[in-house]
C-alpha cells in the first residue's frame, strides 16, 4: 500500500551521440529527416517500425523548440554524406557510382560475369603452367 | 556468410530490401553469395544499444552494420567511433543516406547491386570506414 506506481515515459535524451529516444538509439535527427522533407506518421513507422506514436510525439514535441538547430544539423549531415561520397566514388573501380541507365536484368548480369571473373580468378585459371 | 544488420534507424527499409533481394531477379545472387539480413532483435543486440555497442558488436561477429546514421559531431556518435576505433582491417558500414528513396523499385535495386558488389570485393573494402549505397 502507498506504493508509488512509476508510469514508463519516453524522454528525449543525450547519450553522447545528440539527443535520443530514452528507450532506443534512434535519434531525432533519425526521425527529423523525414519531417523536414514533409513525410507523416505513416511513412516514418513504415522506416522505423518500433517507433510509437508517444515517442514520436516526445520528438515532434523537441523538433518543436529547436527547429533551427536541427535544420541545421540536418544541412551539415546531408554536406557530410554528399561529400564523403564524391570522395568515395572519386577512388573509382567498385566504389564508383553505380549507373542509373541499367535495367534489373543488366545489373544482376553484371554481377553475374564478375562473380564468375572472381571465380576464375580464385582458381588460377589462365596462368600458364 | 556475410550478415548485414539493420541499424534500428532504417528496419523498415532493410527488410524491404531484404524481400528485395529473395525476389526475382535479385534471389539466385542472394542465394549463391549467401548473404542474410539481420535485424537487432535476431542478433540480440538491445534497442537502445549505444553506436560504440553496436560497432563493436559488428566488428566482433563480423557483420556489416546497414544504417542511414545522421549523428556525426557529437563524441559517442557513429562517426567519432568508426574514426576513434577503425583500423586498416575493420569492416566497413554501409551507409544509405537518402533512406525515404529505398521504396524507389529503381533505387533499391542499386542500392542492391551496390551492396553485392561490395560483398564480391570483400576483400578490398576493409577499412575504409563508411561506404555509401548507392
Amino acid at each position: 500500500m502507498g506504493e508509488v506506481m512509476a508510469t514508463q515515459t519516453v524522454q528525449i535524451v543525450d547519450r553522447g551521440r545528440g539527443p535520443q529516444l530514452s528507450n532506443s538509439r534512434i535519434t531525432v535527427l533519425d526521425v527529423f529527416y523525414y519531417l523536414h522533407r514533409g513525410y507523416d506518421f505513416e511513412f516514418i513507422h513504415r522506416a522505423m517500425p518500433s517507433l510509437t506514436s508517444a515517442a514520436f510525439e516526445a520528438i515532434v514535441a523537441y523538433v518543436k523548440e529547436h527547429h533551427g538547430e536541427l535544420v541545421e544539423k540536418d544541412r551539415g549531415a546531408d554536406e557530410f554524406h554528399r561529400q564523403s561520397s564524391i570522395v568515395q566514388q572519386g577512388l573509382g573501380g567498385i566504389f564508383a557510382e553505380s549507373s542509373s541507365n541499367l535495367s534489373t536484368e543488366e545489373r544482376v548480369a553484371r554481377l553475374q560475369d564478375n562473380m564468375r571473373q572472381k571465380l576464375v580468378e580464385k582458381n588460377g585459371a589462365g596462368h600458364p603452367d | 556468410m556475410p550478415v548485414i544488420l539493420i541499424d534500428k534507424n532504417i528496419e523498415g527499409q532493410g527488410t524491404h530490401i531484404w524481400l528485395r533481394m529473395q525476389s526475382a531477379p535479385w534471389s539466385e545472387l542472394t542465394k549463391v553469395l549467401d548473404v542474410i539480413i539481420r535485424t537487432f532483435s535476431e542478433v540480440g543486440l538491445e534497442d537502445s544499444a549505444s553506436d560504440d555497442e553496436v560497432w563493436r558488436f559488428c566488428q566482433a561477429r563480423g557483420h556489416y552494420l546497414l544504417t542511414s546514421n545522421r549523428n556525426l559531431d557529437s563524441e559517442e556518435s557513429l562517426e567519432a567511433t568508426i574514426r576513434r576505433e577503425g583500423t586498416s582491417s575493420s569492416l566497413p558500414v554501409f551507409t544509405i543516406p537518402l533512406p525515404d528513396r529505398v521504396y524507389e523499385r529503381a533505387h533499391v535495386d542499386r542500392v542492391i547491386e551496390k551492396l553485392f558488389d561490395y560483398i564480391l570485393n570483400a576483400d578490398n573494402i576493409a577499412g575504409v570506414g563508411r561506404l555509401y549505397l548507392p
